[in-house]
């Protein structure tokens, strides 16, 4: 270990913090590109993220709370979890649905959120390649109940686990990558289940992807 | 970075010397490419976009855009190839952000699959492992700092509002959780 760069000034730390000015951040990225030493900090420094993650290394936010209950932008982190852990596959339940939008799987990075649409019943919403932040009507969960949001493939054959969720005075929000989409038409079911986990009320949402 | 270390002429020959090779459509220069910057590329893209599957997607197209820049001739005699190749990846990851989709048509690299395969578990434990030792001294109030920072994208303001600090401590929090962690990192990359 030779090249100090990454610890001069708190470099390194002040990168990860996203700290330094534009002139120098880029700067130091080009040197650690070709730098071995510092690239072996800042690799060592990129595992944060993933510590972070493990159980128990961060105490836990009170819980999120469902729709209906009053809560304030519940962000249930990571409901329906992040890419690739599939709580939704195939079209069937990669478990049971009283997981759905009560998870508290590995969250994702955070997203910059490329467009915001509101749906609508009525018309079907075209959607742009990028994440998509979906602000979803949703009715009112019946007592012991909830209420779930499933998006699929227009033969209804494949549903998509969303990254995140929150839920604000009959809305639902939920954040959609859509670079993960084949481009074509796409539905987010949203029910309303009672008690008993049976469908009361059920709204299709017709998306389009281009 | 004011005063970044001297770059020899030898260095600059270096560069020149592999880029007419992968402008020569050398395999093994390629291959020498991608060996040499893909780690920063990952290491860089993952931090700007906090995303792993996306940094690896943007690592390879700009390394492919890297090379069929090469072949054109691209690299300017007086420019390195970390700072070439750092102003493709920039561009691309406006583009990713912008959502624009403007990735100019790239030429398939050749096979490289051994040198884009996930890197060395046992090397990322051991990262892992100084990250963990690091983290677990922090008070746990800095933990959750960090953890809004880096897993939520949140700013000091938003920070402050979730756990009832000024935006001022929040920042000073998280900047003195990050410099404690870079010099655990320091220590342990002296040993």
């Amino acid at each position: 270990m030779s090249c100090p760069q990454a610890f001069e000034n708190d470099r390194g730390a002040r990168y990860v913090g996203g700290e330094l000015a534009e002139e120098e951040r880029d700067a130091f990225e080009q040197h650690f590109l070709d730098c071995p030493d510092c690239l072996a900090a800042m690799q060592a420094l990129g595992e944060l993220p993933a510590v972070l993650r493990e159980p128990g290394v961060v105490p836990r936010a009170p819980a999120a709370r469902l729709p209906g209950v009053g809560a304030t932008w519940a962000w249930a982190a990571a409901v329906l979890v992040a890419i690739g852990s599939g709580f939704l596959l195939g079209g069937r339940w990669a478990v049971p649905p009283t997981e759905v939008m009560r998870g508290t799987g590995p969250q994702p990075g955070g997203m910059a959120i490329d467009a915001v649409r509101e749906l609508s019943p009525s018309t079907a919403t075209v959607l742009p390649r990028g994440v998509v932040l979906l602000v979803v009507p949703v009715p009112p969960p019946a007592v012991g109940g909830r209420v779930d949001l499933v998006l699929h493939d227009d033969a209804g054959s494949k549903a998509l686990e969303l990254s995140r969720l929150a839920v604000d005075e009959g809305r639902a929000r939920v954040v959609v990558d859509a670079t993960r989409l084949q481009p074509g038409s796409w539905r987010l079911d949203v029910q309303r289940l009672g008690p008993q986990g049976r469908v009361e009320d059920e709204i299709h949402f017709a998306l389009e992807l281009r | 970075m004011g005063q970044g270390p001297l770059v020899s002429p030898q260095a600059f020959r270096d560069d020149a010397s592999l880029a007419a090779r992968v402008g020569r459509g050398e395999p093994e220069a390629e291959s020498e490419l991608v060996a040499r910057f893909r780690p920063g590329l990952l290491t860089m893209l993952r931090f700007r976009t906090r995303d792993p599957d996306t940094a690896q997607e943007l690592a390879s197209d700009t390394l492919m855009a890297a090379v069929a820049a090469l072949r054109s001739g691209k690299l300017r005699e007086s420019e390195r190839l970390a700072g070439f190749i750092h102003g493709i990846a920039r561009n691309l990851l406006n583009n990713f952000f912008r959502r624009k989709a403007a990735v100019p048509p790239l030429e398939p690299l050749d096979d490289h699959s051994d040198q884009l395969q996930a890197p060395d578990e046992s090397e990322a434990e051991e990262r892992r492992a100084v990250v963990r030792r690091a983290i677990d001294q922090l008070e746990e109030l800095d933990r959750r700092v960090l953890s809004l920072t880096l897993l939520e994208g949140l700013k000091p303001g938003e920070i402050a509002l979730r756990i009832r600090l000024s935006p001022e401590v929040v920042r000073m929090r998280k900047s003195r959780a990050l410099r404690r962690v870079a010099e655990r990192v320091q220590e342990w990359l002296r040993t």
